[in-house]
């Protein structure tokens, strides 16, 4: 099977929504000529022309408001946020409008849009330019939540989202966008609220998010060599969040840990191990344990910034400790 | 001659000033100009610095405590040796105050992870993990028993079967070469009877398309492990006894794990199964004085397998037993299916 980069993978399922409806628009900072400063979109206007592809001055409340009102009035915009940063910019367009417009109207209005953004630490942008942020949006009813962790999640979920009626939040990791992975040729989808397994083991579930599967798959081969055997859990979606997968294996395991870069405080991996504790308390044979980014503002210095996220040695570590009895609290 | 440290006037109305807490511990080295305690007037905060090097001593407020503007509230002593403690609420200093211990100046901050587990039982109840609990409570079983038998807690799963072997004597006289009834009530035999056929199949099939001679007990000790592990819910390494008719035993580790033909040995392990390879010989069952470790019988019995299992429910209970057995019944009737 062809290896293509998660970049490639994303403008390839916009190009082939935009093909395949004429409704579906792109628009957002530097898409059109620029490509997006990440190179994601380039070649799109040359193919689709600036009415489909539009570039916006730098006025992300104005430009979801226009994304939320055409919306309503039968376009399927992708909106481009540059930064998941940005998301403070967009709350009422996106949470009070796009979001609620269904229920309040009941029924008898749709925002298909997808907002199209990124998270993630380690790049040296600093703290306004670093926040993983899919713990807000996740809260919001109304709001659906996806977390690719590799190129062919992003072409499956992007096409997903696009195609759903409802208001889609995408969050790709900014480091993975030259990182490849096998991608079929022919079209697919895939379906948000499913679960990916991607080992199966005994011992401990680990499930993580985006580019924290990756952390979870080093850490399962390097527990393997100590001799447990680490079950990896990609949820895909997060909002809807497939409970019954995880939930199945840590009833087989009796052991987990969620792992997130969203801040530990709060976010994700909080909702995830609550889920576990309420569902499946008789079978936990320790408590589930959370890792997440540090609660402090990105730091701006690398060595500093590098400190504040999970790593597979954490994960290790942790694991070790639910194996062997150690996490708990005394008196 | 030790420094008072003050609450100091930060405002021009101010009467009192609300400690918030103090930066230096009891004992420890001050330098004159470090910031010793934070005070909280009604317009902001502040830290107050220290006024002489020396040695915090004889604090008398505490964090929280509102202390009238002027009152002495610590002495900074010259030495370590002339640090006393005074208590919060004495109103003056008796000059022959008791010397207290002084804690060390440096002092490292307290670490989380214990090794081993150590904890004291809240109020009335037991440390256990829910699933513990929940085996303990299906089995019918106090984690107290545990907790009486010098166990630290908190119990886990693989605590269970400790439990099961401290609860057993409770039934039964405790004498271990008991009489026969107490025997009887201890022992158990499971027999199986699995058709060959599709281990037959699985056997040639390997020799013929892969070239592998596998051995029936060979698979049968990794079902074992599997089917034990299962039945157990045992996280950690399982060691099954290989044993024939002639020749010396072997220690097989975690066969349930390894390739079928990259068996590893346990060095000096005790094992958890002794699986008795009868295969060959006329003999269809072996049963000896009630064994320590629990022993699975493989014998031939015409177009079929006989599986016979014999134990104490010291180290297996019933249900655990039933399981094995019929575990490796399922796996050994169709390998193919359940080599993964």
């Amino acid at each position: 099977m062809r290896e293509i980069t998660l970049s490639r993978a994303v403008n390839e399922a916009i190009a082939e929504e935009m093909r395949r409806d004429p409704a579906v628009f792109v628009i957002g900072e530097d898409v059109a000529e620029a490509g997006t400063p990440f190179k994601v979109l380039s070649g799109l206007v040359e193919e689709f022309g600036t009415g489909r592809v539009i570039d916006t001055p730098i006025a992300e409340p104005g430009f979801m408001g226009i994304a939320v009102g055409t919306a309503l009035t039968g376009s399927r915009p992708v909106v481009d946020l540059m930064f998941g940063d940005f998301l403070f910019l967009v709350m009422d367009q996106l949470c009070n409008q796009a979001a609620k417009t269904h229920y309040m109207s009941g029924g008898k209005l749709s925002v298909p849009l997808v907002v199209r953004t990124n998270l993630g630490a380690t790049r040296r942008s600093a703290a306004q330019h670093s926040q993983s942020l899919h713990a807000l949006v996740a809260h919001i009813p109304g709001l659906k939540v996806a977390l690719p962790s590799s190129a062919y999640e992003a072409k499956g979920l992007m096409k997903t989202a696009i195609r759903d009626n409802n208001p889609v939040v995408i969050f790709e990791d900014k480091l993975m966008y030259n990182d490849k992975a096998p991608v079929p040729e022919e079209e697919y989808l895939i379906p948000f609220g499913v679960a990916n397994v991607k080992r199966q083991g005994t011992d401990i579930t680990l499930i993580a998010t985006s580019s924290m599967v990756q952390v979870a798959e080093k850490a399962a081969d390097l527990l393997t060599a100590e001799g447990i055997s680490a079950e990896v859990i990609d949820p895909r979606t997060i909002v809807p969040l497939d409970e019954a997968t995880i939930l199945a294996s840590v009833r087989k395991t009796g052991r987990a840990i969620v792992i997130d870069e969203g801040h530990l405080n709060y976010g994700i991996t909080a909702e995830i191990a609550a889920r576990i504790s309420e569902k499946a308390f008789y079978h936990l044979d320790g408590p589930v344990l959370r890792m997440g980014a540090m609660d402090v503002p990105v730091p701006f210095s690398p060595v500093l910034e590098d400190l504040t996220v999970p790593t597979p040695e954490g994960v290790v570590a942790n694991a070790r400790r639910l194996m062997r009895g150690e996490v708990f609290h005394a008196g | 001659m030790p420094d008072d440290v003050i609450m100091p006037a930060l405002g021009m109305a101010q009467e009192t000033g609300l400690l918030l807490r103090w930066l230096k511990a009891p004992g420890e080295a001050v330098t004159a100009g470090e910031a010793l305690f934070e005070v909280e007037t009604d317009k902001t905060t502040m830290e107050v610095e220290a006024q002489a090097s020396g040695f915090l001593s004889e604090i008398s407020a505490e964090a929280g405590q509102e202390v009238p503007v002027g009152q002495t509230i610590a002495v900074i002593a010259a030495s370590q040796g002339a640090i006393r403690a005074k208590m919060v609420d004495s109103a003056s200093v008796a000059p022959d105050a008791v010397a207290v211990a002084v804690p060390e100046p440096a002092v490292t901050p307290p670490t989380v992870a214990v090794s081993p587990p150590v904890a004291t039982a809240p109020r009335n109840g037991v440390l256990a993990s829910p699933k513990a609990r929940r085996l303990a409570a299906e089995a019918g079983l106090n984690l107290k028993l545990l907790i009486e038998a010098g166990h630290p807690q908190p119990y886990h799963a693989a605590d269970i079967p400790r439990l099961q072997a401290l609860a057993v004597p409770a039934a039964a006289p405790a004498v271990p070469a008991a009489g026969p009834a107490a025997a009887a009530e201890a022992a158990g035999h499971i027999a199986a009877r699995i058709p060959r056929a599709g281990m037959d199949a699985f056997v040639h099939r390997m020799q013929a398309e892969a070239g592998v001679t596998i051995a029936p007990s060979a698979l049968c000790a990794a079902f074992a492990a599997a089917a034990l592990r299962e039945a157990r819910e045992h996280p950690g390494d399982l060691v099954v006894e290989l044993v024939a008719l002639t020749g010396p035993a072997r220690p097989l580790l975690n066969p349930d794990r390894a390739r079928l033909s990259a068996q590893s040995e346990a060095q000096q392990m005790p094992p958890d199964l002794i699986l008795r390879d009868l295969t060959g010989s006329p003999l269809t069952a072996l049963r000896l004085a009630p064994p320590a470790v629990p022993v699975l019988s493989l014998a031939d019995d015409g177009d079929c397998l006989l599986l016979t299992l014999d134990f104490v429910t010291l180290m297996l209970d019933a249900p655990a037993a039933i399981a094995l057995v019929t575990g490796l019944a399922a796996r050994m009737s169709d390998p193919l299916i359940n080599l993964v």
